[in-house]
């Protein structure tokens, strides 16, 4: 047992609210330990972690809600989270890989909350994009965010995050097979959609 | 048709790999450099988000459409006796904690924070499985007894996921307002350094449910968990998350049930000022933490049911009231406990050590 002037140090330094970094290097440091520090309330570390990965997580964001400020919330809440959702983070597959993935469904969530809100704001966003698209080519970009959310958000985790099939059924709460389905119907959407761009 | 339909699969797969790298290769915007700053003050201030680690249930097959009416239907026709009693849940979901009255104080002092040093649970070695019987009586501020308790208070040894703890079961039964009432809790807490390891609590029954119970663990500087209700007026699988920020300047963190072992642990003498902090159910904002602090005003000789003993008696204040607390010289126990002013009766509370045993629970 160690004497009570040393356990009132500790304890004075518990009083410190703002967690000490144990890291030397941030660079040098591996996910793995960052992971560790960032679970133990490292500020620190998760500021180091958002360095990383913090762009990844926008980008599946971004393509998945299409919206910079819809994506920046989401990012916002993945790092508020992680330091407590690092707990099942079993490090069996890459941190990166399992961030992308918690960012995607706390993407779909938030479609999914949206979606009654946004119907008419994104039907007429589609009509006036197509009424646009009539001068101007019609761009690869904006056939992707025309396409139905469900089937944009397949095409995206599918095609562009390359997540398999089983995961997407997973993330979306729908069989592999619809899952097939959907990619399907998206990537048929968007042919039609590019040729008849370059068409007009 | 079947070979005309996988002619036109492969056609769009063979469209789909000619697209993917353009596809990968459209621009996105980059994580703005300041936003992790908002992440990092917002969880300074205690804010918790709870990440959605597991995937969505699958849902599958043709009747899905029906099963999900009916299923609207049902929650609609049970939330409208729900929605009435719904109106309060920010004030109802809180812990009446042991020493009473320091609700809603919460916010007011954590502005301001603790003046004294922590206590320090460096006689931790000095905890032995023991059971305690207690009785808390309430009066109002005509006589009249308006809550009897009986309780139980036990401490084994055990584990938690490899770690040494020590259990501590804590039973209340009584009446309250002439209704019979339990208040079960189980804490463990790390025998080493007496920290939080994981809390469950039950009361029935609780408002107009049958039962609360509340699920905690504690992670790092944080409480997480869940609060479930149940009673025939419940939505099945209604449940509320608890994840809350422990500030460590508030430290060191005590549940209810460990309150009257906990003082075995820190070494007291005349004169001796100490900061702890309880822990609430955590479900609503000022139910998470309620600092307290202590101080050693002197030493009296108290009898009560159990015996008679030389105590410490301490003055333990906090936001918007204070009570006496005397505990044993020789060990620590808690053996009595009085608050002269109950706010919201105007009357007393008082808890008394009727009965204790010091069981031979060996440490595993």
């Amino acid at each position: 047992m160690s004497g009570r002037f040393i356990d009132v140090m500790a304890a004075a330094e518990r009083r410190d609210s703002r967690p000490r970094s144990s890291l030397p290097a941030r660079s040098d440091t591996s996910d793995a330990d960052l992971c560790v520090a960032c679970r133990n309330g490292d500020s620190e570390a998760l500021a180091e972690l958002y360095v990383r990965y913090g762009d990844a997580v926008m980008a599946i964001a971004f393509r998945l809600l299409g919206s910079v400020p819809d994506a920046e919330d989401v990012l916002h809440d993945v790092f508020m989270g992680l330091p407590e959702a690092l707990r099942h983070y079993e490090d069996r597959g890459t941190l990166g890989a399992w961030l992308r993935r918690i960012a995607a469904r706390v993407a779909l969530t938030r479609l999914r909350q949206d979606r009654a809100r946004n119907q008419i704001a994104l039907d007429d966003a589609t009509l006036t994009q197509r009424a646009s698209n009539r001068d101007d080519a019609l761009s690869l970009e904006s056939a992707v965010a025309a396409l139905p959310p469900g089937l944009r958000a397949v095409l995206v985790l599918k095609e562009i995050e390359r997540f398999t099939h089983a995961e997407i059924a997973g993330m979306l709460g729908i069989s592999s097979g619809a899952s097939e389905v959907r990619l399907h119907r998206a990537l048929r959407l968007l042919r039609r959609a590019l040729s008849e761009g370059e068409r007009s | 048709m079947t070979w005309f339909s996988r002619l036109r699969a492969r056609e769009i797969a063979e469209y789909a790999d000619a697209l993917r790298p353009e596809l990968q290769s459209l621009r996105t915007p980059a994580a703005p450099p300041d936003l992790i700053e908002r992440v990092q003050a917002d969880r300074a201030a205690g804010r918790r988000v709870i990440l959605p680690i597991g995937d969505e249930p699958a849902r599958r097959g043709p009747w899905r459409y029906a099963a999900l009416a009916a299923a609207v239907a049902v929650v609609v026709i049970l939330l409208l006796p729900a929605r009435r009693g719904d109106r309060g849940l920010e004030e109802s979901f809180a812990s009446t904690p042991i020493l009473g009255g320091i609700a809603l104080a919460q916010e007011a002092a954590l502005s301001v924070g603790p003046n004294l040093p922590p206590a320090v649970t460096s006689n931790a070695a000095r905890l032995t499985p023991v059971a305690l019987e207690y009785s808390r009586v309430w009066h109002d501020s005509s006589g009249r007894v308006t809550r009897n308790f009986r309780g139980v208070v036990s401490l084994s040894a055990d584990s938690v996921a490899g770690v040494p703890a020590w259990r501590v079961a804590s039973t209340d039964k009584g009446t309250m307002n002439g209704r019979p009432q339990l208040e079960a809790e189980t804490l463990y807490v790390a025998r080493a350094d007496l920290r939080l390891l994981a809390r469950r609590v039950h009361v029935a029954p609780y408002l107009r449910y049958e039962r609360i119970n509340i699920d905690q663990r504690y992670v790092g500087d944080s409480v997480l968990g869940r609060m479930t209700l149940e009673g025939p007026t419940v939505q099945k699988g209604f449940w509320r998350p608890i994840a809350r920020r422990l500030p460590p300047a508030f430290g060191p963190y005590l549940a209810d049930a460990f309150a009257p072992v906990f003082l075995r642990a820190v070494p007291l003498r005349r004169d001796s000022r100490l900061s702890m902090s309880l822990v609430g159910w955590a479900v609503v904002p000022h139910d998470v933490l309620f600092p307290i602090e202590m101080h050693v005003v002197g030493d009296e000789r108290v009898r009560v049911p159990a015996g008679s003993f030389d105590c410490w008696k301490l003055s333990v204040r906090f936001r918007g009231g204070s009570q006496d607390f005397w505990v044993r010289k020789s060990d620590g126990v808690g053996v009595r406990a009085l608050d002269r002013h109950v706010k919201e009766t105007g009357g007393t509370r008082e808890v008394v050590l009727l009965h204790e045993r010091f069981t031979t629970g060996v440490a595993r």
